[in-house]
């Protein structure tokens, strides 16, 4: 085994892979995008107890204050980052008190959170003398990660509550008849039934399958084909556009987005790719 | 060591790596087999939440209303009419998956109401995946 790896020059290639950095700064940008967005939504949790609102029935108050602990821990590991004063341990901080909430509320949201602040933590070359730079690889497994995520979702909506337009009529029209949600008129009629929101449901998967081959592609060939860029961020915000004003879900859209477009546009350097 | 691990080498270290790959490798695929286990089947059966297996949409949901006729008064936050109350208008939604859980629910906040709660009414409107609506009504008891 060990052989078969020396002479195809696996573990050299895995070994520059470690070394490469990325001068491009879309990890950078990417953090900080990241940060801006979940301590929006932190802070808005915070003043307005939407967290603490499943809550309602317990006479002890303590997991409210462990909640709001939480989150004005988040919201200082979020300032932190946003001005990148110790962003590797106040991303470790912050997968940790994401993490408990995560355990109260095992919510994706949360868990994508998680995921993502640890991998964003291993972001750093400053050993390697490259001050404001980071690793390629953590860069290629945020994408790789992103993909899994893409393919694995679209995958479990191959069900038929999902893919007979059932689950997205049923949360659109809650969110027709609780919040008067303003869809235009003509789309509350399409979607008051089974088959608009069936063609909805087949064009998500469609969708998502898409933009996970897309993010592979990117990985393995297309780093410096624009093209691939652009489609991705098409995919990408045609998805989470759709699922942040048809279904009320903004922040985890926004943080997806930011993921997609910004790890997928950055210049990739001519001397990392020579290594190869 | 401990120099290694501050300055943030060790976490670039083959075996490191190959570490954290396997772990992220092996929880996703592990949430992923979990829901076979749970009887997803592409096509013929629904999957159901298992965190890290990525579900997000994927999971059957009733969404309902819910409201209690006349409102709680006793409950730890004080009145309640219904869960539209406990609920922001963007974003964070008080939200169960199933009829059955709302349900509870709904009995759940009776029992803070001990004078004439057989008197209030826990009315419940669900839109289920078969494009049908669902009403319930029944009184505390």
């Amino acid at each position: 085994m060990n052989s078969i790896a020396h002479k195809f020059g696996i573990k050299e290639s895995f070994k520059n892979w470690l070394q490469d950095t990325d001068s491009s700064y879309a990890v950078t940008r990417f953090r900080k995008v990241f940060a801006a967005i979940w301590l929006t939504y932190d802070l808005i949790d915070l003043t307005l107890g939407g967290s603490q609102a499943p809550f309602w029935f317990y006479a002890d108050r303590t997991v409210t204050h462990q909640i709001v602990a939480c989150q004005v821990g988040l919201i200082l590991c979020e300032l932190s980052l946003l001005f990148d004063f110790k962003p590797r341990r106040a991303l470790v901080l912050a997968f940790l008190l994401r993490g408990f909430e995560a355990y109260l509320f095992p919510l994706n949201d949360y868990i994508y959170y998680c995921v993502t602040a640890l991998l964003l933590a291993h972001f750093d070359s400053s050993f390697l003398g490259k001050k404001g730079q980071g690793q390629v690889w953590v860069r290629d497994l945020m994408v790789w990660e992103t993909a899994w995520i893409y393919f694995s979702t679209a995958f479990l909506k191959l069900n038929p509550s999902w893919l007979t337009g059932g689950d997205l009529y049923s949360r659109q029209m809650f969110q027709i008849s609780s919040h008067n949600w303003p869809y235009p008129s003509f789309y509350k009629n399409l979607v008051s039934g089974l088959p608009m929101n069936a063609i909805l449901a087949w064009m998500a998967v469609a969708g998502e399958f898409s933009l996970a081959l897309v993010l592979g592609y990117w990985c393995l060939a297309g780093k410096r084909k624009h093209r691939v860029s652009l489609v991705a961020g098409a995919l990408v915000i045609s998805i989470h556009g759709f699922a942040a004003i048809m279904m009320n879900v903004w922040f985890f859209s926004a943080s997806m987005m930011a993921q997609v477009l910004f790890l997928t546009s950055g210049k990739i350097s001519d001397e990392n790719q020579s290594k190869r | 060591m401990w120099n290694r691990i501050l300055r943030g080498e060790i976490f670039n270290a083959p075996g490191y790596v190959v570490a954290l790959l396997g772990f992220l490798i092996v929880l996703q695929l592990r949430a992923l087999f979990q829901q076979f286990e749970s009887g997803f089947r592409p096509f013929a059966h629904d999957p159901v939440r298992v965190a890290f297996s990525w579900d997000m949409f994927a999971t059957r949901t009733e969404r309902c209303l819910m409201e209690w006729d006349p409102p709680l008064e006793s409950t730890p936050i004080g009145t309640l009419s219904g869960l539209k109350q406990l609920s922001l208008p963007f974003e964070w939604d008080l939200i169960y998956d199933s009829l059955e859980q709302y349900q509870y629910v709904g009995q759940m906040g009776c029992a803070f109401e001990s004078k004439a709660s057989n008197k209030i009414r826990v009315r419940i409107q669900c839109f289920a995946p078969e494009g049908e609506k669902i009403y319930r009504e029944f009184y505390c008891s």
